[in-house]
């Protein structure tokens, strides 16, 4: 993507932001300017500087296709985890995401899976008991 | 006076400072939790063991500094900044790391974080009633003046583009609008979804551009070539830089205890302005690249500005900060009310407050510095076991916000944005500063209307804004010949 795709796309995002902020009418005696005003002028002055973006242009940055398809698989992993997180707990939900950027950074698979699994178990206990942050058991585990 | 402050050194208060800044180190490391959830959580741990009130200020602030320095080590070392103050930090930082100098910028750190936590003290002691006065003349049009000029500065900070450098300020700005807006009732930008109601949490936004954005650089540059592993983990005791960086670490203070004194603005602000004024002093164009000074300003001006906001808090009762607002809790809780009576009315725990600070940074520094080398150590972990554990930490620290899944979702899409604005050169700093300091300014902004009935004449009524203005100007100028520049070049 360039300079003038990154500033279409802006242009597109803080022209909808822009349109959308006169939607917010309130305006009343001890707040004379509202909760529109203030998005209102960032809009603007987004919507101007994304359009100087478009207009100037740049070479487009190099991307070679071992890296996206590695990207890509490490995205998948983060969607999985946000998906499974609370379906199967953060041990397990971690376990794999870890497991799985561990492969994408080309490291081994059973020390890998192994490290993964102690570093998730230690960091739930540690999370949950330690600071009292409670983490997903998962809903599978639970009784209903 | 004398009661109070000797009180400080008893065994038992060395040992509750030197716990408070090892757990402090530990918990600030973890991005997330922060200094506030310490804090919090440690509150009815003293009262329900029957610590007197000295002591719980001891720990209390012990562990704010040690969460403090523990959020540089992840900052310097992996690029994680967990609180927006460390973001500054970041840009030299993590630079130095890159450079192989890794341990050299922990301690840096560590010595600029004495410097400025020692220095502002002193101001506390001394001005501590007459800048509360003055903090008070500090209307709702001097802040907006003041927030503008403090984006205005950050527009010259990555050292590119000025443009993109606006369009990541004004990204932030918007960022900071997503929510229920408390002024109107109105809620903005959700979308219909309730869990935007309460806006977009900090830490999700820069776990998402910052850790998990570098956990897809480091996978494109593959097992990680640019990092000399074996160099950046030398650590040497470098006297004569520290002394070198004297200069920078004393302004840093200076600016942060200024700032720190406003309610509101503190730590950020000031590391954003004092890293700003450094890099206007030496125009040599390495600050930005990975110099100590970038890091020494910003961390002397953070620990400068958490001392100065201990002044709204003690004199005025106003908490600048949310670990102010936390730490006036506790003092509450001890039956202290702080307030203009304070200084005459309970001058033994202010005494005790102040030698608590000094404990907590000499016990700091003492901590620190020898296990600078350990800490660097981090470093050497392989690539396949260090960035998986760098991303399940950040996603766990999106979790544990809000304790929501949906904050894991949106700290992804961060991650995502930030990975295509870094290709595209733009700096992420200024989206970060734009949110933090979005919400602010613009209540600063409706405050001054209500005030003045619409009329945006408000905006310029004093000398002080008017001040502040002029230099907003000038640094916008200044940024933006400095910018068209490297956009030249850039074509």
């Amino acid at each position: 993507m360039t300079d003038r795709g990154a500033g279409s796309v802006l242009a597109l995002a803080a022209a909808a932001y822009f349109v959308q902020a006169f939607s917010f009418r309130a305006g009343f005696m001890a707040d004379p300017i509202g909760p529109g005003a203030f998005p209102v002028g960032i809009g603007a002055l987004l919507l101007a500087l994304a359009l100087v973006l478009v207009v100037r242009g740049s070479e487009a940055p190099k991307l070679d296709r071992p890296f996206l398809v590695r990207a890509a698989v490490l995205l998948t992993g983060l969607g999985g985890f946000t998906l499974a997180l609370d379906v199967v707990g953060f041990v397990i939900a971690s376990t794999v995401v870890m497991t799985l950027t561990a492969i994408v950074f080309e490291g081994p698979l059973v020390r890998g899976l192994i490290a993964s699994f102690s570093v998730s178990l230690a960091l739930f206990i540690l999370f949950v008991y330690g600071f009292a942050v409670p983490l997903p058991m998962g809903s599978l585990f639970q009784p209903s | 006076m004398a009661t109070g402050w000797w009180l400080a050194f008893t065994p038992l208060n060395v040992f509750l400072s030197a716990a408070g800044a090892l757990t402090g180190t530990v918990v600030g490391m973890l991005p997330g939790l922060g200094p506030i959830n310490a804090i919090a959580i440690l509150i009815p741990v003293c009262f329900s063991v029957g610590l007197p009130p000295e002591s719980v200020l001891i720990l209390l602030t012990a562990v704010y500094y040690g969460s403090q320095y523990g959020n540089s080590i992840s900052t310097i070392l992996l690029n994680v900044p967990g609180t927006p103050s460390a973001t500054v930090t970041a840009l030299d930082g993590y630079a130095l790391t890159r450079k192989g100098r890794a341990a050299s910028a922990l301690a840096m750190s560590a010595v600029a974080s004495f410097v400025g936590g020692m220095l502002s003290l002193v101001g506390l002691v001394l001005l501590a009633p007459l800048l509360a006065r003055m903090a008070i003349r500090f209307g709702p049009a001097e802040y907006f003046a003041l927030m503008v000029f403090a984006l205005s500065t950050l527009s010259g900070l990555s050292g590119g583009s000025f443009l993109k450098a606006a369009v990541a300020t004004l990204l932030g700005l918007a960022f900071s609008t997503v929510g229920f807006d408390p002024n109107s009732a109105v809620a903005r930008y959700t979308f219909g979804e309730i869990r935007l109601l309460d806006g977009v949490d900090f830490v999700v936004l820069t776990i998402g551009l910052f850790a998990l954005s570098e956990v897809m650089f480091a996978l494109e540059s593959e097992s990680d070539k640019s990092l000399d592993r074996e160099t950046r983990v030398g650590f040497v005791l470098e006297i004569h830089e520290w002394l070198s960086n004297l200069g920078t670490m004393v302004r840093g203070s200076l600016v942060g205890f200024a700032i720190g004194v406003l309610p509101g603005a503190g730590g950020t602000v000031a590391s954003f302005i004092a890293y700003a004024t450094e890099k206007r002093l030496h125009p040599d164009g390495e600050i930005g690249r990975g110099d100590l000074r970038g890091v020494a300003a910003p961390e002397a001006a953070n620990n400068a500005a958490a001392t100065g906001a201990m002044i709204p808090l003690l004199t005025l009762g106003v908490p600048g900060s949310g670990t102010t607002a936390v730490l006036l809790g506790a003092l509450l809780g001890l039956d202290v009310a702080p307030g203009p009576l304070f200084l005459t009315e309970h001058a033994e725990v202010f005494w005790a407050l102040a030698a608590s600070m000094v404990v907590g940074n000499v016990v700091l520094l003492f901590l620190n510095l020898p296990l600078v080398g350990a800490f660097a150590s981090i470093l050497l972990v392989p690539p396949w076991f260090l960035y998986p554990l760098v991303l399940v930490l950040s996603l766990l620290a999106a979790y544990s916000v809000n304790g929501s899944t949906f904050d894991v979702v949106l700290a992804v899409g961060f991650g995502v944005l930030g990975y295509v604005l870094r290709k595209l050169d733009f700096p992420l700093a200024p989206v970060v500063l734009g949110f933090v300091l979005g919400g602010l300014m613009e209540t600063s902004l409706r405050r001054a209307m209500a005030l003045s009935g619409g009329g945006w004449e408000i905006l310029f009524s004093s000398w002080t804004a008017i001040t502040i203005w002029g230099l907003a100007v000038v640094a916008t100028v200044g940024a933006f010949l400095r910018g068209s520049k490297v956009d030249a070049i850039d074509r």
